[in-house]
């Protein structure tokens, strides 16, 4: 049942991000849902399971979008890591962390997106996407991510949501 | 040591050597086949339908909204109508008569005789880092890659990737797209491309105007037919600003004709204008 709600986030993510927001931005802006919902699960479970799905979605966008194959997968799988990293290193949820991790998960994401694009050859005005894009996005993710982390909370009051089994010391690290 | 204990996590890093890999052996690959190409081919048809509908669902609440100035605007637009059919029947005596001039001269229409195929956008990469658009046409509707495409409007781009039912068009705003290009009025030949200190995202730039070229701003840019890759006469752009800086050319900005954000169909001219690897 876990990865069944797993599987149904996944495919609500890749909705409104690849349909819905690519054709209503909000005040301009494409919030990228799928990243919110990664970094809020991460945080939450402090495992790579989530990561792994959402690099999946990635995947998916690469097939139907990207000029080679890699390109969002690769951004999901990285930001999913530190995410992960920063989680099991905490060892406890801190809401206040919640709103900051996703707009540094969506910082972070932005700059791999443009160094991954220069390897593609497609240059691009980074500094006019970061101050019109990248930093209302990051703001948008960190709202976003605060009010989903009380949805998943809610999610993972559930038994079938499993527990923290996975977690690593902080001394395996 | 305790990164090798992590089982997840290493399997998580040598997914990224995988997926850094492939992205380093399929980057500017556009050929069709394969298995992506497939997964694609399985996954257009839902994209389309979900495109389509939030489309629908999106047109529906904003024509709520608009309710109350419809009457007005459709009175207004039967006006139009009217006007327009008569403005029509002008137009198609002209046309009948530039067309027995054309013959005399011995003119090629380098821009109407070519086989078009009308199709419907389906997709946008997300994120905004490709001015890419899917197109619901592909190769069994007889889209080859490097088929120019454009709206109602104006040029849009080329198709750069085609599968069996679906393509890939990258706009003429993405940055390495350059147009032979010509002012309408004046006939001055230039390349256009993306500017590079636009203020809008469709901003364009007409390069290698020379400082005597008469431009001004309204003037109309339409594609000049020079190289053969774009067939001449399809309107690009409308010119925004003209400056001088102290290069021997005139600095020409251009606001494209076409609304990037808001493309829904297309025609795609069912002809290569090049010779382009497969």
């Amino acid at each position: 049942m876990r990865y069944l709600a797993l599987s149904l986030t996944l495919a609500l993510s890749l909705f409104l991000n690849g349909v819905v927001f690519v054709q209503y931005p909000i005040f301009g802006i494409q919030p990228d849902f799928m990243l919110c919902c990664m970094v809020c699960m991460a945080l939450r479970e402090r495992t790579l399971t989530p990561v792994f799905y959402f690099a999946a979605g990635g995947i998916v966008f690469d097939v139907l979008f990207s000029a080679g194959l890699g390109f969002y997968a690769l951004q999901y799988l990285i930001v999913g890591i530190l995410v992960y990293l920063f989680a099991a290193a905490r060892g406890e949820n801190d809401l206040r962390l919640v709103p900051i991790a996703g707009a540094a998960a969506l910082l972070v994401k932005d700059i791999l997106a443009y160094f991954l694009c220069l390897f593609l050859g497609r240059s691009m005005d980074f500094g006019k996407r970061f101050l019109t894009q990248t930093l209302p996005g990051a703001l948008m993710a960190a709202l976003l991510c605060f009010g989903l982390y009380f949805l998943f909370e809610r999610l993972y009051s559930f038994r079938f949501m499993g527990t923290n089994a996975d977690l690593p010391r902080k001394d395996e690290l | 040591m305790g990164f090798w204990k992590n089982r997840p996590l290493i399997i998580a890093v040598i997914f990224c050597i995988i997926l850094f890999v492939l992205l380093l052996s399929t980057s500017g690959n556009t050929q069709s086949g394969g298995a992506s190409s497939a997964m694609g081919r399985m996954l257009a048809p839902v994209q389309r339908f979900l495109y389509s509908s939030t489309e629908s669902i999106g047109d529906f609440f904003a024509g709520l909204s608009k309710n109350g100035t419809l009457k007005e605007e459709n009175a207004a637009l039967k006006e139009q109508v009217a006007e327009m059919e008569s403005e029509l029947r002008d137009y198609e005596n002209l046309r009948q008569e530039n067309e027995r001039l054309k013959d005399l001269l011995g003119v090629v229409d380098s821009y109407g005789d070519y086989e078009r195929l009308t199709a419907r956008v389906i997709g946008k990469s997300p994120g905004a880092w490709f001015d890419e658009f899917t197109i619901n046409a592909g190769e069994k509707q007889g889209v080859q890659k490097g088929m120019i495409v454009y709206t109602a409007d104006g040029l849009l781009g080329k198709v750069v990737y085609t599968s069996a039912t679906y393509s890939r068009v990258i706009s003429l705003i993405h940055d390495k797209s350059g147009v032979s290009a010509m002012v309408e009025r004046t006939r001055d030949n230039g390349v256009i491309k993306v500017a590079e200190n636009g203020e809008e995202p469709s901003d364009l730039q007409l390069f290698y105007l020379s400082m005597n070229s008469d431009v001004k701003p309204g003037d109309k840019i339409i594609t000049s037919g020079i190289g053969g890759v774009y067939p001449k006469g399809i309107p690009i752009a409308q010119v925004t600003e003209v400056s001088t800086d102290s290069s021997s050319e005139k600095v020409v900005i251009a606001r494209s004709n076409v609304d990037f954000e808001h493309v829904e169909e297309v025609v795609v001219i069912l002809q290569l204008f090049e010779e382009v690897p497969q």
